[in-house]
């Protein structure tokens, strides 16, 4: 089952959330929609959910149309499951009867007898390590609980489409690893299209087949997580995903030129750049020299230690900032300026 | 500090005396009136009497079903209301909810009074319906319209503090609206809904103004009815059975009360959540046409009865229309003349405002000690003021009597206006201590001891920090301790004596007079009087906001 987002808008109020949207999920896919707060990612998910009607544009779900400025398919009439970033979690029911909800009122639903559903709720259950709190109310649950029986719940059908919403922002940063990977692996053995909304980086890359990053409302860029990492179209995605420094400088070509005449060869960065004039590089793609072997000169202001290496944070002489990867075991002071030089690409593996 | 010490407890002392003898004496005194006669001692007698017979079976199979049917009928309106209101982006929505808060601030007589204008046979409503007022079901709506505030404000905090997700989860389940409000959101507010409706049953048993106006006409008897008749038919014995009614209907107040706290212990599926005002149903340009609905329910309910009573008074004799050649002031003239209905005004503010003086220090004081500083005593001391509250008005105001009738060291209070005072005061404690309550527990203890680290002595501590602080909370209770004072029927329609009527009083013996229009008018004056008295209060809260920011 594939679903297709043709040319979408949503407007509130004069307020444009999102901007001639195109985008396809294929069947089987884990898309991670990747996006600071604001950009138009949850609006996204709730268009695809049905909680809200696009101002223009066509949302398809396995050919048929589900929404267009006319017509919306309410949610419930939608094959799909949905983990919400609270939870939403009923109250007033238990683990059991939580998941059974969708089971007994869902028309997609393929478990009509209590055989099939006792069967079905032990299999969720087991799945997410849950099998053992059945009875529990979710006040009598941990965070970590509450979002295993999220997740139960909404893959209790097995829905053709899964949405999260940030399903991970209210963990702790251990509970977060952790969930991250079960989520990884659950899709590896269950299969599933999942549409996965994130503000994490982190979670994007570690999880997703397929990242598309947004900004504004609009499309910034979509790719697999290497290409999004070691091949950003334009400087938002350099700089949100790869954390890249932006060097401000001069194309001529394929050559970049910057400080006071250092240059650089590169034949692989994305026109967006040269127009702009930004040569996108990754803290480790810098090297500190000292500070009359390059033009290109700035102050240490902050060292971050690391474990195996250490962010040096500079501040430039143009006052702009950049961070650069140094080994351990090199001797770095505050205060003092060093040069700095962008290391050829051929180191970089991709 | 020894010293200090014993100090205090003499202190305690006294004070648990005080409020024991004010709050809890009336009602033992009732218990033993129905258990005594005079030179005979102990005795069963009393309520062999009540309950041999079938006439107060009637009486107490009335209450019940009225009871329960206004139950209902409030707890429907007041979900559907507060549905709408909480979850749908109606337009003109802040207006449309003060327009439908209006019966909690006009007390239930008056808006009775209204309805008897709106129904009269000559009137349209009469023609279109053919519904008679005087009946069970005049009853029952004269409660609902009364008493669905109670369940529509209580449903609508809790309607709104539900995360909307919760229903989404159930939509994308696979449920749809109707299902998903059966599902989820009734089963988490059912606790809540209940309760309300417990309210307006506990709220029903203890009224009077609505039974006595359309009930006694209509000679339907329930027991706040049947008490007070009994009470002022004095006979011999007319204390005695009162005190035994009284014991019946403070027995099944006191069971719905043990209900609605059993219901509330077992409240598991309770969730704090911050209320979101955010509508979750846009009813697109639908939301006109369900402010127009809503408009019209609120004109036919709340509004138009309450012109209709203006219009009646301004007309010569019942059921007169209104017109420019009809209109005019003789029954508010008549009003102006008559000395004791300007009495009944009089008395009212007087009276009212001392309650409030005396309330809110009692209120304030046991609040502070139980609350803020955690005194065991002070918290039983809570218990025993609130308890009153609990017990129906007219039981009070027969407690009060067989208490207070015969003369203490010389000194009598009944027959005068002390004895109206002693049961307001009684009365209304709890409403002030609720609201003290609430100010203290928003106050964080750190408050007062940066005040104390500060250097601050006890009066400059209150002064600066405590009042400042919980003013705005305990204001409000002052409020409406005012407003039910001034308003107060139930318990003055006992303890009253000529000099010393309310307005309730007043309204309530033109209205058996038949005197229906002078009511009319007299109920409109007041209407007026409390109208310009909020908007006065209103605007100085305004202006003394802006000073204190200037």
């Amino acid at each position: 089952m594939a679903t297709v987002i043709k040319n979408l808008n949503m407007c509130f109020d004069g307020y444009q959330a999102l901007k001639n949207v195109d985008l396809t999920i294929n069947n089987g896919e884990f898309v991670a929609i990747l996006g600071p707060s604001g950009c138009g990612k949850t609006t996204l998910l709730r268009l695809l959910a049905g909680f809200l009607k696009p101002t223009e544009g066509v949302i398809e779900i396995d050919n048929n149309v589900v929404a267009d400025n006319k017509n919306v398919t309410s949610p419930n009439k939608r094959n799909i499951g949905m983990v919400f970033q609270s939870y939403a979690l009923w109250p007033h029911m238990t683990v059991r009867q939580q998941v059974l909800f969708p089971m007994k009122h869902s028309i997609f639903s393929e478990y009509k007898t209590m055989q099939e559903q006792n069967d079905r709720i032990r299999t969720v259950l087991k799945l997410v390590n849950m099998e053992t709190m059945e009875n529990r109310y979710p006040s009598e649950l941990s965070g970590g609980q509450k979002q295993r029986v999220a997740i139960a719940r909404a893959i209790a059908n097995e829905p053709g489409l899964l949405l999260m919403d940030e399903p991970l922002s209210n963990l702790d940063a251990e509970l977060k690893i952790e969930m991250r990977r079960e989520i990884s692996n659950l899709h590896k053995r269950v299969g599933g299209t999942v549409l996965y909304v994130t503000h994490d980086q982190a979670e994007a890359l570690g999880m997703a087949d397929k990242i598309v990053i947004m900004s504004q409302g609009e499309i910034q860029q979509i790719g697999t997580p290497k290409e999004i990492f070691n091949h950003p179209v334009n400087p938002f995605v350099a700089k949100f995903v790869g954390q890249s420094n932006l060097i401000k400088g001069c194309w001529y070509g394929d050559e970049f030129v910057y400080g006071r005449n250092e240059t650089i060869v590169d034949t692989e960065v994305a026109p967006s750049f040269k127009k702009e004039n930004y040569y996108p590089v990754k803290a480790d793609g810098l090297e500190m020299v000292n500070k009359n072997e390059s033009t290109f000169c700035g102050t240490v202001k902050e060292i971050e230690f690391q474990g195996f290496q250490n962010k040096v944070i500079l501040e430039m002489e143009d006052a702009d900032s950049i961070q650069v990867f140094v080994p351990g075991d090199k001797m770095i002071r505050e205060g003092e300026v060093y040069g700095i030089r962008i290391k050829s690409r051929k180191n970089v593996e991709i | 500090m020894f010293e200090n010490k014993k100090y205090r407890y003499v202190k305690y002392f006294i004070g648990i005396t005080i409020v024991f003898f004010i709050f809890l004496w009336p009602l033992l005194s009732l218990f033993s009136e129905a258990f005594t006669v005079k030179d005979e001692g102990f005795t069963l007698k009393y309520f062999m009497q009540v309950f041999s017979d079938p006439g107060f079976k009637k009486v107490i199979l009335n209450t019940l079903f009225i009871n329960c049917c206004s139950m209902v009928s409030a707890g429907i309106v007041g979900v559907f209301l507060a549905y709408i209101m909480a979850y749908t982006d109606i337009a003109f929505k802040n207006i449309l909810h003060k327009l439908l808060l209006i019966p909690l601030f006009i007390p239930s007589y008056i808006v009775t009074l209204a309805w008897m204008q709106t129904c009269l046979k000559s009137g349209l409503l009469y023609k279109l319906t053919h519904f008679e007022l005087y009946s069970y079901g005049g009853i029952i709506l004269m409660f609902t319209v009364c008493q669905y505030p109670i369940v529509y404000l209580m449903c609508l905090s809790h309607f709104r503090r539900i995360p909307e997700e919760l229903e989404q989860a159930a939509v994308v389940s696979g449920c749809n609206r109707l299902e998903s409000f059966f599902k989820v959101i009734f089963p988490i507010t059912k606790i809540t809904i209940v309760n309300a409706m417990l309210l307006v049953f506990l709220s029903c048993l203890d009224n009077f103004g609505i039974v006595a106006f359309v009930g006694i006409p209509a000679n339907i008897q329930v027991l706040s009815t049947d008490i007070y008749k009994t009470i002022v038919s004095a006979t011999s014995d007319s204390y005695g059975l009162s005190a035994v009614k009284g014991i019946v209907l403070s027995v099944i107040s006191l069971i719905m009360m043990g209900v609605t706290q059993l219901i509330s212990r077992n409240n598991k599926a309770e969730n704090c959540e911050k209320e979101s005002m955010e509508p979750r149903i846009l009813l697109g340009r639908g939301k006109y046409v369900a402010a127009a609905l809503m408009g019209c329910f609120v004109a036919v309910f709340n509004i138009i009865p309450l012109l209709k009573l203006v219009s009646s008074a301004l007309t010569k004799a019942q059921g007169v229309k209104l017109s420019p050649a009809t209109i005019c002031f003789d029954n508010f003239a008549k009003v102006f003349r008559n000395a004791k209905s300007m009495n009944g005004i009089k008395n009212s503010i007087f009276l009212a405002i001392l309650t409030v003086m005396i309330c809110s220090v009692i209120g304030i004081v046991i609040s502070y000690l139980s609350e803020y500083k955690k005194d065991k005593i002070a918290s039983k001391l809570q218990a025993v003021v609130t308890f009153p509250y609990s017990i129906p008005g007219i039981i009070l105001g027969l407690a009060l009597i067989l208490t207070y009738a015969k003369s203490f060291h010389g000194i009598t209070i009944y027959g005068t206006i002390w004895i109206l005072l002693l049961s307001y005061v009684i009365r209304f404690t709890a409403v002030s201590l609720r609201y003290a309550n609430s100010a203290f527990a928003q106050l964080d203890s750190s408050m007062e001891e940066a005040a104390q680290i500060c250097g601050a002595n006890n009066p400059v501590k209150w002064k600066k920090v405590i009042i400042p602080l919980s003013m705005g909370t305990i204001s409000a209770g002052m409020g409406l301790v005012m407003i039910y004072s001034m308003m107060e029927l139930t318990t003055s329609s006992l303890l009253w004596s000529g000099g010393s009527e309310t307005i309730g009083v007043v309204i309530f013996n033109f209205t058996s007079a038949g005197l229906s229009n002078m009511a009319s008018a007299y109920s409109s004056i007041i209407l007026m009087v409390v109208g310009i008295v909020a908007v006065i209060l209103k605007i100085v809260t305004k202006l003394m906001k802006k000073i204190k920011r200037a």
